[in-house]
């Protein structure tokens, strides 16, 4: 027990110390998380949860049960108030049976995302890029399995990812890449090989926390469900 | 031409008796030289054109009015109580605030009283009953009325509009078509006796089908010299018509129906049937069965569903509590892990082939002895109960002229002269030239003089003629305490001038109070309305507690029932208002019983029961299960509402109303789902809209957290709530963890509690005082039509004060109202 801990902090105090080190020579890498520590109750890494999220087979495990907004993971990194950025993530996420159900990937200002989620209209609150996966009411667009993002509290489908007859052909352990303009609000998205530009922020303003939000998924409905290797970087 | 007349007779009448009240106060020059510079000074800060706190605005008022009273009143109990303006903000010199004072007691007495007002809707239809003689409903199309601080007695509300007039013009014009004078019966009785019936007594009613009644479900079971046996139903089960009476001609006028009943069953372990008898859809009696029974309903076919067959007519025995009988199986409806036996629909089973006689069987039935119909009702007036003695009536103006004085004399309560009497005969006399009948001339007759002002109205006790302000007295009284106009001892009283003596008075009010009319017309509308009572109380099934409501309907009556009584015994028994908070009894039944884990209870009647020693409810009226469980709606913000309406009906400090702009506080919704009812509270306040009410609201609120959904007593709560569905019926399920109740709390001046019985005690010592004050106010607003104003306040208190000693014993104290010049000169 003593010996995992000792691992623990070793490896928490590595990752920090990625943080402000640069990376591969062209990138400055602001945050990264690999998720690479031992299972645990809790995600670690100074990121914040609510729900059952925890650390799995080096991945960041969302244990979804039908709960609203429910498991949700929060972390916070330099601020970001001008320029731009990039932040990619791995994605496992594969949907059985789920009809009604959302997904988000955000990235905003701490100062002004509320402290409680009780409402839809919470969702957007100091949150700049909004990335949604999802279908059915909670996302207001069919089928179940579509991608796209939310501004002004409208859901905004790019394409749809999977159907209810090819359920488990496209999320698995895919890459998501948003570069990120803060000066004009804008942000493009790479998933799957494919980029969608000029997206616009959902509110306007600085950058310092990444958020990552299941809503109203079923145990039954996802044989899939966890993030992997979060990267934050910038040009040097 | 006769409805012109009618229109222009009643509109004379109307204008002349109609009472007006001045709108605006006398003294303006000191309002505006002294008080207006007052209020601009100390108070509009704070309750201006940018700040309204407590929702009160100062710069728009300007003048005594009326409809200001109220505001007056409570501006000059703040000011002599020091109440106001707050510690901290400059304050009035001692010569301004005594001049200020004494401007709005000389105003507030210069308006007047501003009391009279016409019946309430339950008033005016028992003053329709009682000049009637007949038990019709016959306000029951009259929608409720406006209520003033909760209670429909408010003379504010209760003034002459057109669509009110319009109403009782439509009503008043049924009422007369019920009754008849030298017209014969338009239809004949039919009757059938079934106690020497030997078998298949359904076939005594088969002549009845010749008189175009249908017939449909009859009873088939007879016991010779007792009668027909009607087999009980349980809960879910549909009921069944008797039968079905034809419609009287458009649809319009009086079914009579009339049943002699009693109950049987040969095991003492059942208990007594409950008999369900609705007419035209409409549930007209429901009764516990205890012994042999004459019922009569008088009903009016327009408040009726009529089909093509006609006016269904049902009379249905239930069983409305599970039961067990020695020497029989119980049937259990339960399914795998729901419901287990103990709960859920249960009764004793048995084989109907081996057991054909009814006193075989473990069962209540309801014995019918006789029916009687008369599908078509015109009633004889004056009705013979009276014993009234008018000589021969037969088609004359003289024998017209007897029958209009009956009827005025008793439609207005009072004594009728002359001169109030010439119109109406006049009226009379022209329809006659008309050519109208002797009974429809008089019924028109008659209608005006119902839609006149004094039969609709009440007088004030403080008017001009001595005469109608005596038995204004005895009308407000009498309407008060047993809901219908004076008997003839208080007539009497009235018209010898003796009403208005201290002991007469006392012993008058005492003699209502003690009338078993009292309990229907004065104790349930009036704690119905004092303690909100009108609002729905939730029964949800309870896995867990193993409890379910197949039975709810007469549980829930019951839980109602229990607070009624209790209040009416503490009247009853003038017991000292401490007990209202906190004593060692209660009022029972088998089904409370059952709710509260009380066994050896049986029947449905509620009687007093001392608490047991364990039994941590304690007595009182905020223990009751019916008032916890209204105060929850699914389990939501039961704080609040517990926590608002004790200290507006407890403690005498009602909360302001929520703001418009904050949205309700959903426990179920997102986060707050996960939240302690402490965390949920402490996030509401974080807006400091809400927290204005509930940094004082929410300690309190934390007292009943002792008391689940329904009422009943829990040392435990779950993490979270669900809400679910189950055999259609609504369960409230508690999931995950448990954790001991959080009863932890403050009172409104800082006193804290621990738990539900040191918040009991606390209240019982320190607030007592308020809550009598309260109460003295409700019961003050309902005898006399008008919320307290400044002299009335100080009645109050010196009621207050010569009752403290004796702990404010209830009865006296009510006894006490009808002493006050508020109720005798307003």
């Amino acid at each position: 027990m003593i010996v995992s801990r000792l691992f623990m902090v070793a490896a928490c105090v590595g990752i920090c110390m990625a943080c402000s080190l640069s990376h591969g020579g062209e990138k400055q890498i602001i945050f990264h998380d690999d998720f690479n520590r031992d299972d645990a109750n809790a995600v670690g890494n100074e990121w914040s949860s609510r729900g059952a999220a925890v650390l799995k087979d080096n991945a960041a495990l969302f244990k979804v049960k039908e709960e609203e907004f429910r498991p949700r993971i929060k972390r916070t990194f330099p601020v970001q108030k001008q320029g731009k950025f990039t932040v990619s993530f791995k994605m496992d996420w594969l949907r059985t049976s789920e009809g009604t159900w959302s997904f988000h990937m955000q990235l905003g200002d701490s100062t002004k995302i509320p402290r409680l989620l009780i409402y839809n209209r919470d969702l957007a609150k100091g949150i700049g890029v909004n990335l949604v996966w999802g279908g059915g009411e909670l996302v207001n667009f069919q089928p179940a399995g579509s991608f796209g993002y939310s501004v002004g509290g409208k859901f905004k489908p790019l394409f749809v990812i999977n159907d209810m007859k090819n359920q488990q052909t496209v999320v698995e352990k895919a890459v998501v890449t948003i570069d990120v303009d803060v000066d004009s609000g804008t942000y493009a998205v790479t998933f799957n090989g494919k980029t969608y530009p000029d997206l616009p922020f959902d509110n306007k303003g600085p950058i310092d926390t990444i958020r990552f939000i299941t809503n109203g998924c079923s145990a039954t409905g996802f044989s899939k469900s966890s993030i992997d290797d979060v990267v934050i970087s910038k040009d040097k | 031409m006769s409805k012109t007349g009618f229109i222009t007779l009643w509109l004379t009448l109307f204008s002349t008796c109609a009472a007006s009240a001045a709108e605006t106060g006398v003294d303006t020059k000191t309002f505006e030289e002294l008080v207006q510079p007052v209020l601009h000074k100390y108070c509009i800060d704070c309750h201006g054109p940018d700040v309204q706190e407590a929702r009160l605005r100062y710069d728009q008022v300007d003048g005594f009015r009326l409809s200001d009273r109220h505001l007056w009143t409570m501006i000059h109990q703040q000011l002599s109580q020091g109440e106001m303006p707050p510690e901290g903000e400059p304050q009035l010199s001692a010569e301004e605030k005594k001049r200020v004072l004494a401007w709005i007691e000389k105003e507030q007495r210069a308006l007047g009283a501003g009391s009279t007002r016409r019946l309430n809707r339950r008033e005016f239809g028992s003053a329709l009953q009682d000049v009637t003689g007949l038990k019709v409903d016959f306000a029951y199309t009259i929608p409720g009325d406006s209520k003033v601080n909760g209670f429909d007695t408010g003379a504010e509300a209760l003034q002459d509009a057109s669509d009110s007039v319009s109403q009782m013009m439509e009503v008043t014009s049924r009422v007369v078509q019920s009754i008849r004078f030298l017209e014969p019966p338009p239809s004949e009785v039919l009757k059938v006796d079934l106690v020497n019936v030997e078998k298949d007594p359904y076939r005594q009613f088969e002549p009845w089908k010749e008189k175009g009644i249908h017939l449909e479900k009859l009873p088939r079971i007879a016991k010779p010299g007792l009668g027909a046996l009607v087999e009980p139903k349980w809960p879910k089960d549909r009921s069944d018509n008797l039968f079905r009476v034809p419609a009287p001609p458009d649809r319009q006028g009086l079914v009579r129906v009339k049943f002699s009943v009693a109950s049987y069953c040969a095991f003492p372990e059942v208990p007594n049937p409950i008999l369900w008898v609705k007419i035209g859809g409409r549930v007209y009696d429901r009764r516990e069965i205890t012994g042999p029974l004459d019922l009569e309903y008088e009903v009016q076919v327009e408040d009726l569903l009529v089909s093509s067959k006609g006016v269904s007519v049902s009379f249905v025995p239930r069983v409305e509590l599970p039961y067990r009988v020695k020497g029989f199986e119980n049937e259990d409806r339960s399914k795998p892990g729901q419901f287990p036996d103990g709960a859920g629909l249960f009764r004793p089973v048995w084989d109907k082939r081996l057991l054909k006689n009814p006193e075989q069987q473990p069962r209540p039935f309801v014995v019918l002895k006789s029916v009687q119909v008369e599908p078509h009702f015109v009633a004889p007036w004056p009705p013979k109960q009276w014993n009234v003695d008018l000589g021969e009536i037969n088609d004359s103006p003289q024998s017209a002229e007897k029958l209009l004085a009956l009827w005025m004399d008793r439609a207005y309560r009072r004594p009728v002269t002359v001169a109030e009497r010439k119109h109406f005969l006049a009226f009379y006399k022209q329809l006659r030239g008309d050519g109208w009948t002797f009974d429809n001339a008089l019924r028109s007759t008659f209608q005006a003089v119902l839609m006149s002002t004094p039969f609709r109205h009440l007088d004030s006790t403080a008017h001009e003629d001595q005469v109608i302000a005596d038995h204004a007295v005895a009308s407000r009284m009498s309407f008060m305490l047993v809901g219908s106009p004076p008997d003839a001892e208080l007539r009497e009283l009235a018209a010898s001038g003796d009403i208005r003596r201290p002991d007469v008075l006392r012993a008058q009010a005492d003699r209502l109070l003690s009338d078993p009319r009292c309990y229907h017309a004065f104790i349930q509308p009036f704690v119905t309305q004092w303690l909100e009572m009108e609002q729905p109380i939730t029964l949800v099934d309870d896995r867990r507690g193993k409890a379910s409501y197949h039975f709810r309907r007469y549980l829930q009556d019951s839980m109602r029932e229990e607070t009624y009584a209790y209040i009416n015994r503490l009247l009853v028994d003038n017991r000292p208002a401490r007990e209202i908070i906190s004593s060692d009894w209660t009022m029972m039944n088998d089904t409370l019983a059952r709710h509260y884990g009380y066994e050896g209870i049986e029947g449905g009647h509620l009687r007093k029961v001392k608490l047991r020693k364990d039994d941590k409810r304690g007595g009182g009226i905020m223990s009751h299960a019916g008032i916890q469980s209204m105060l929850c709606w699914m389990g939501d913000n039961w704080v609040i509402y517990r926590g608002a309406w004790t200290a507006r009906h407890i403690l005498n400090d009602p909360p302001q109303l929520p703001p418009l702009e904050v949205p309700e506080l959903d426990p179920t919704a997102g986060d707050l789902k996960y939240m302690t009812p402490r965390e949920l509270m402490a996030y509401h306040r974080e807006d400091k809209n809400c927290a204005v009410c509930h940094v004082k609201l929410d300690p309190i609120g934390f007292a009943f957290q002792n008391f689940d959904i329904s009422g009943r007593w829990r040392d435990v709560e779950h993490e979270f709530y669900i809400v679910d569905e189950l055999d259609s019926n609504v369960a409230w399920r508690g999931t995950g963890k448990t954790r001991p109740v959080d009863t932890v709390g403050m009172l409104p001046r800082g006193e804290e509690f621990r738990n539900y019985d040191e918040f009991k005690s606390l209240v019982a010592k320190e607030y007592q005082d308020d809550m009598v004050q309260g109460l003295m106010k409700n019961f003050m607003l309902y005898a006399t039509g008008r919320k307290p104003d400044i002299d009335d306040m100080a009645e109050i208190n010196e009621i207050m004060e010569d009752h403290a000693d004796q702990g404010y014993p209830l009865r006296e104290m009510l006894l006490a109202v009808f002493q006050t010049k508020a109720f005798l000169e307003h």
